[in-house]
């Protein structure tokens, strides 16, 4: 699109917005300070992690104190430190993205049937199981750290990226099956009714419905992939080689100098660690929230 | 499953469930079993912890070389080490020469963890009973691994690693109930930092700091220029009172470390000048101290003046902050804290000790290599390769070893007046005492009253 | 078959295949089709129950004695010792209060602010590019770790030269306040600190359940003449009812467990006035290594939980108001 025409559009909305002031003042205000909050939201969600990336972006070693927001000169040195003198962007990067990947696999085996079980079968004494399930998030971990590394010594799996990928699914999967059981509330039970009644078994109808509720799926799966992404003690207490570091670990190699912060090396980093979440936002926001939509089933 | 076919009444699809369920099985392996390439190899879970008492093999003078061990195989030594100062480099040559000595296939597994993380990390692999080989292991922590019973003694080799060589302070820091349980690494000391150049802009010399609280009250009060600049400031925590305590002349704990003595004369003197830093003086920031994470940043960045008690790693912070050696010693001077007049300077000591658990499937090995890594030799190269201060009164006149140490000269100074804090009960007292100075900084409570509360909190759990 | 109570299972007698003789492995899988509920439920409550009953029950069996974290294996019965100890303790009810303070704060923060937002964003009156936009941005805290977070917030709300203090001397607060160094204020940094982190979900969480609400329900409001703020309030959030009631309940349990970022940013200090209950077991634990006592927070912690949930079904009206 070039220029002109951008400028012609403006002008066309700001004419409609405009107009739209003038007939509904009372929207138009109602609105406006909507957008106000938005904005304000957006400063508050962003600034922090823009002042981290823009440490980045500058030459190694001149953090100024105060920091300014906009960097005098754009370097890429603390990138080509961060790619040539450690694994961030290769061993580290594939753990993290097996761990994640494998929690959102056992996630989504585990959830789906039992959210979807939940929403549609009487099953005894269904709600306070519903409610069982989030004694994971009510015990503090740490209370639960010693016993659990003495079943993995036992198990002789401590030190593998399984036990952390267990360890962040079972993590998530209760809140996720609570996602998926609301999910599948919303969507009529038509269609599962119709292929039962044309013979199907339960097994079956459940397949029928599945694909239906790809976007809620896809929506925990995201939820799984984070949460994998961002456990820090769960790796730093059952890896010990670091050829099976995940990202939340390897990043403290920048900050542990007895406290010393090399926000340079951090924000660059992070933001390579943050990547990949980056581009499942950017892929799956479209499926994930016109997906939650459910547009199909309304009405 | 993506197929949305609805004649789904072939008996097909039976089969084809049991096909789903089996696949879904072996994702769900393959999905996290993915990165699992070369299992377990790494861990042994401990033997058990009968055959635990290796101070008692008293063979190993002759560096244990003679001795058959029990077989071939193979041995991978777990080393833990708070990360950033030593690297594998620095190990592997060890791990060499025992290799040429045994006949066991000896590797190195080295391996870093924060500083904050470190303590919780090595409680919880205790706690499970699946210790690391060799640690690094604060001087603070040392007691309470102590009283697991794991650690690895050295008595037997006491001479051989010429244990009289450490200094004082440390000598007593690695001796827990008469057992000697850890070789020390390297030390720090804990003094004072100023801004040269705030003290010629205040017309003060900066080559001759105060000596003495008062001089130094009114010096800090001429650099006073709120809010660009305070003229002190000082992290409110039990290490740093450490130093004003001993200064007094006072402890934490009486000599046999079963009553705090915090609380008497000498200590109240030491919280009153926290009290008067931030509340009779006033030369302090507004708001005292209490994180310690951005506090080095702030001073370097000449946020206060003065720093009257801060450890010597301030030019870690410095290079990281961009300064070169030369502009930090331009820019900065180091020395003593203060003291009470007509009372002694002092200073307080911190540092690692290398320690073993006993529970390691080959002792003999283990301490051979610790015997090694005490060795007056190795600690010149880590001294010297990691720029921290040697723990060696031998390495005092060692110049390779001091080449990239900076404030050279006061420091050695500074090592004569060292103590260290009681390491046995350590958690206890910071645990205590730090709010209870922080009720002084905030002007909450008197001195007197919250070092008494203190102690008598730290009685009932000693 | 076991559970003709589903409406659904009825229909399967009728529809076996064409009337032959079922072979055994039509009639397994017949039996374990018509058991499907519970075999779909299994395998998440296997994992639950494997992976925190024999932690959970460990723990509690430890609050009952007296043992150190070295030395686990040194223990020495003490009954409700450490449960008295810690009841009878007023240090602990100075915990509480913070704790009281952190989640309640964290929570209606988190849940208010993430459902604000989600309405803002939903029905497009935007245009959808734009929306996206705001979305991406709220929900990036979402994608950082923990450990980074405390030290970028310890960073921001550094009182002279934080990025939060530039901002508010720039709105002309001529003396803001002093924040994780302050006694008064280190309790609302940690908070802010908290919501931004933990707001993404809550924003994710509410903007599924707005789109379980119906179109012809806001084309009636609209028809009935009633405002923008007239249906968020009568059409809106009497329908998020039972997301809310939801997202309060996990919010509270995963901010009653946070303490990492507390102990990077502010330790628990200045005085104790950040100290949390989470944060309180963990220096018990590890750094006191009093694991009685620890498991004793632990136990006590989970109790909260229970108590807490219990409380928001009760408020909600009943437990079928979330299930």
């Amino acid at each position: 699109m070039s220029v002109r025409d951008q400028l012609v559009r403006w002008r066309y909305h700001w004419h409609n917005a405009t107009r739209f002031a003038r007939d509904h003042p009372h929207s138009a205000l109602v609105r406006l300070s909507g957008l106000g909050i938005m904005v304000f939201a957006a400063i508050y969600f962003v600034l922090p992690l823009y002042w981290l990336f823009s440490a980045a972006f500058k030459a190694p070693r001149t953090i100024d104190y105060p920091p300014s927001l906009i960097p005098e000169a754009i370097s890429f040195e603390n990138f080509v430190t961060i790619a040539t003198e450690t694994q961030f962007v290769g061993q580290y990067m594939i753990n993290s993205v097996l761990v994640s990947t494998g929690a959102v696999v056992i996630v989504l085996v585990l959830a789906t049937p039992a959210g979807y079980a939940f929403s549609r079968y009487d099953i005894k004494y269904k709600q306070y199981l519903m409610v069982a399930i989030l004694f994971v998030q009510m015990i503090p971990f740490l209370a639960m750290i010693i016993p659990l590394y003495r079943i993995f010594s036992v198990v002789g799996l401590l030190d593998t990226l399984f036990v952390i990928t267990l360890l962040s699914a079972a993590n998530t999967t209760p809140v996720a099956t609570w996602l998926i059981k609301g999910y599948f509330d919303t969507v009529p039970d038509g269609l599962e009714e119709a292929a039962r009644v044309g013979g199907a078994s339960r097994f079956q109808a459940f397949r029928v419905i599945v694909p239906l509720a790809k976007p809620a799926l896809g929506a925990v799966a995201l939820y799984a992939f984070v949460g994998a992404w961002n456990q820090f003690i769960i790796p730093l207490t059952f890896i010990s080689s670091q050829s099976k570091w995940v990202f939340p670990v390897a990043l403290y190699e920048f900050i542990s100098l007895r406290g010393v912060v090399n926000w340079g090396l951090l924000g660059a980093a992070s933001l390579i660690a943050m990547l990949p979440v980056l581009v499942l936002f950017v892929v799956f926001q479209r499926q994930f929230v016109a997906g939650l939509k459910g547009t199909e089933f309304k009405g | 499953m993506r197929d949305s076919d609805r004649s789904v009444r072939s008996p097909v699809d039976r089969r084809r469930f049991i096909t789903t369920a089996g696949v879904a099985g072996v994702t769900l392996l393959a999905g996290c079993g993915g990165g699992d390439s070369d299992g377990g190899g790494g861990q042994e879970t401990t033997e058990a912890a009968a055959d635990a008492e290796p101070a008692d093999q008293t063979d190993t003078e002759a560096a244990g070389g003679q001795t058959d061990t029990a077989s071939g195989g193979t041995f991978t030594l777990e080393y833990v080490d708070v990360d950033g100062d030593r690297a594998a480099e620095h190990f592997q040559p060890v791990i060499d020469e025992l290799n040429s000595e045994y006949d066991t296939q000896i590797s190195l597994n080295f391996r870093e963890i924060p500083y904050d993380n470190m303590k919780q990390q090595l409680l919880t692999r205790v706690g499970a009973g699946d210790e690391p080989d060799v640690a690094a292991i604060d001087q603070i922590w040392l007691g309470e691994f102590y009283q697991s019973g794991k650690l690895m003694t050295f008595n037997d080799v006491q001479d051989q690693v010429n244990f009289d060589d450490y200094f004082a302070g440390f000598q007593d820091a690695i001796v827990q109930d008469d057992d000697f349980v850890a070789f020390p690494i390297t030390t720090d000391v804990r003094g004072m930092y100023w801004h040269k150049s705030a003290f010629e802009d205040a017309g003060l010399d900066p080559d001759s700091p105060p000596e003495t609280w008062s001089a130094f009250y009114e010096a800090a009060a001429q650099l006073h220029n709120p809010p660009e600049t305070y003229g002190t400031g000082l992290i409110v925590a039990a290490g740093i009172y450490s130093v004003p305590l001993f200064g007094a002349g006072g402890q934490f704990l009486s000599d046999d470390g079963s009553a705090p003595t915090f609380q008497e004369e000498p200590g109240v003197q030491a919280a009153t000048v926290i009290d008067d830093i931030h509340n009779n003086e006033e030369i302090g920031p507004p708001e005292p101290v209490t994180g310690g994470s951005g506090f080095p940043q702030e001073f370097l960045n000449g946020q206060y003046a003065t720093t009257p008690v801060y450890g010597s790693w301030m030019d870690f912070f410095g290079r990281n902050e961009g300064f070169s050696n030369e502009e930090l010693l331009n820019q900065f001077g180091f020395g003593l804290t203060p003291h009470p007049e007509g009372s002694e300077p002092a200073t307080m000591n911190g540092g690692f000790g290398w320690a073993a658990f006993g529970t390691t499937e080959q002792p003999e090995i283990v301490k051979d290599f610790m015997i090694r890594i005490s060795d007056k030799e190795f600690n010149r190269k880590i001294a010297r390769e990691t720029g921290r201060i040697p723990t060696r009164q031998s390495l005092l006149d060692a110049d390779e070893v001091w080449e990239n140490i900076l404030w050279e000269e006061e420091i050695k100074g500074m090592l004569e007046y060292g103590s260290t804090r009681p390491v046995n009960n350590w958690s206890v007292v910071s645990e205590e005492l730090t709010p209870a100075l922080q009720a002084v900084a905030f002007d909450r409570q008197e001195p007197q009253e919250a070092l008494q509360q203190a102690a008598d909190a730290v009685s009932s759990q000693l | 078959m076991s559970d003709d109570q589903s409406y659904l299972s009825t229909l399967d007698d009728i529809a076996g295949p064409e009337g032959q003789p079922m072979s055994r492995s039509e009639r397994l899988y017949e039996a374990v089709d018509s058991r499907l509920p519970y075999i779909m439920i299994a395998p998440v409550f296997l994992m639950v129950i494997g992976l925190i009953l024999y932690p959970a029950v460990w723990a509690f069996k430890l609050s009952l004695y007296e043992t150190q974290i070295v030395n686990l294996d040194d223990q020495t019965f003490v009954g409700l010792q450490h449960y008295v100890d810690i009841l009878t303790d007023p240090f602990f009810y100075k915990i509480m209060k913070n704790s009281a303070v952190f989640v309640g704060a964290s929570v209606i923060g988190q849940v208010a602010i993430g459902t604000a937002l989600a309405i803002l964003l939903d029905r497009s009156w935007l245009g959808d590019r734009i929306a996206r936009f705001f979305r991406a941005s709220y929900i990036l805290p979402w994608a950082t770790t923990a450990v980074i977070v405390g030290y970028s917030w310890t960073f921001m709300l550094n009182p002279r030269v934080g990025l939060v203090n530039e901002f508010l001397r720039f709105l002309g607060w001529a003396n803001p306040p002093a924040w994780i160094n302050s006694l008064e204020w280190a309790m609302a940094g940690v908070v802010i600190m908290n919501i931004w982190r933990g707001t993404p979900f809550s924003l994710i969480f509410q903007t599924s359940g707005l789109q379980s609400i119906q179109e012809t329900l806001y084309e009636a409001a609209n028809v009935g003449g009633a405002s923008t703020l007239q249906t968020v309030r009568h059409v809106t959030l009497p329908l998020l009812r039972p997301f809310i009631l939801m997202n309060l309940i996990l919010v509270t349990l995963f901010t009653f467990n946070v303490f990492g970022m507390i102990l990077v940013m502010t330790g628990g200090g200045p005085l104790n006035a950040t100290n949390v209950l989470a944060l309180y077991m963990y220096e018990m634990a590890f750094d006191l290594g009093n694991f009685g006592k620890a498991s004793a927070l632990a136990v006590l912690l989970f109790g909260f939980n229970v108590l807490t949930v219990a409380f928001y079904l009760k408020a909600f009206g009943g437990i079928k108001q979330a299930v």
